[in-house]
């Protein structure tokens, strides 16, 4: 569960990081930026979810 | 000698290919083979088995009652009262069914002549993961209405500006992956099983083959598919039981009130 | 002059040992739990929230790991 959201994160914003890569063509700089954003969000979400 | 002339044609590497078995009868793969036998022949005995065991129920119960009725109380009790509530019974058939379906067609992998499961296609499991998907989506939008039930299930509780932020995660979460998961996992388990024993029934054939040292080994090997085999029947019930509590804790989120 | 050749993909042998950072640090995290609920039983309840908060927080670097792996494997 807790696993879930940080792989969904990562997932669903570097993805869209992907997407910003093929249009743009910056050499994956946002895949990595997007993962990061993502990864951020997801603990967000850990800790609001099963936090305080 | 029958095994030394079996095994110069063992197939090895076990691969992929040997989970598509040919068709029974010619000409009418895929709808005849022994993996859609196999559906049928649970989804019939599961039908004749509830059907004979409640048609005449007994105060004291017969030993086939009692088997029917414990099945279907530890469902409704253990799972669907546990992680539900009160509202939970009205799910203990649906998930009664899914977990006998489950477990069934599980258990095909490891009975011995049998020993396929229909499971480690990723069509069957993928099909009850829709089946289940639907299932709760529809329960939460008839108890919530659609606007509110997607509201609570998009919205978590966090400051307007990073939501942006937080809900393509959330729908993905809910929306995207809950039913990927749920086909993948029971397919992977099922599939992996099944390979798993291949490789050590097949590797004992190609040890047996290969040189004087190593046909003893052979013995180690076919031994440790009597053991594997064990271990998946554990993976078996597991599995199917996993299933039906993450189909009971799903329909749990779409119907709580708040998340 | 070449001493050692390394073929194949060398994201594997980052990842391998990126992955020992949070393997430590999600050993501590629990650890530690199971230290703190051994000593004082009725703070789990307490503690459990900050175990998921931090546990997410360490896991991330591991996943960032893989995505990394994958996303710049090829330069």
């Amino acid at each position: 569960m807790a696993i879930g959201y940080l792989i969904t994160g990562i997932a669903v914003w570097g993805f869209i990081g992907w997407l910003v890569d093929r249009w743009f063509d910056l050499g994956g700089v946002p895949i990595g930026i997007g993962a990061i954003v993502g990864a951020a969000g997801g603990v967000y979400l850990i800790a609001r979810r099963l936090g305080a | 000698m029958s095994a030394l002339s079996l095994g110069s044609e063992v197939p090895w590497p076990p691969s992929v290919n040997d989970f598509y078995l040919p068709s029974v009868v010619d000409g009418a793969y895929p709808w005849l083979t022994k993996v859609t036998i196999l559906i049928w022949v649970a989804a019939a005995a599961l039908i004749v088995f509830f059907l004979v065991t409640y048609r005449n129920p007994q105060l004291v119960p017969t030993k086939k009652q009692w088997l029917a009725e414990s099945i279907y109380g530890f469902v409704r009790n253990n799972i669907a009262k546990d992680m539900i509530g009160h509202d939970g019974v009205r799910f203990a058939p649906y998930l009664t069914t899914l977990f006998c379906f489950v477990l069934l067609t599980n258990l095909f992998g490891i009975i011995p002549g049998i020993q396929m499961s229909p499971n480690s296609h990723i069509a069957f499991p993928t099909i009850l993961a829709v089946i289940s998907y639907v299932l709760f989506n529809y329960v939460g939008i008839r108890q919530h209405g659609f606007a509110k039930y997607m509201k609570a299930s998009l919205i978590p509780p966090a400051p307007w500006y990073i939501l942006p932020l937080l809900v393509p995660i959330e729908f993905a979460s809910t929306f995207l992956f809950r039913p990927f998961t749920l086909a993948v996992r029971l397919f992977a388990n099922m599939f992996a099983g099944h390979m798993i024993l291949l490789v050590f029934t097949l590797g004992g054939f190609v040890m047996l083959n290969s040189s004087a040292w190593l046909a003893p080994v052979s013995l180690v090997s076919w031994l440790m598919t009597v053991a594997l085999t064990f271990l998946e029947a554990l993976v078996v019930i597991l599995q199917a039981y996993v299933f039906t509590v993450l189909t009971a804790s799903y329909v749990q989120g779409a119907l709580a009130e708040e998340h | 002059m070449l001493l050692a050749e390394v073929t194949g993909s060398t994201a594997a042998i980052g990842y391998g040992l990126a992955a020992i950072g949070p393997g430590i640090g999600v050993g501590l995290v629990f650890a530690s739990y199971i230290q703190s609920t051994a000593r004082q039983p009725e703070s789990s309840r307490l503690t459990l929230p900050y175990v998921w908060i931090g546990f997410a927080v360490v896991e991330a670097l591991a996943l960032l790991g893989v995505a990394f792996g994958f996303v710049w494997a090829g330069n």
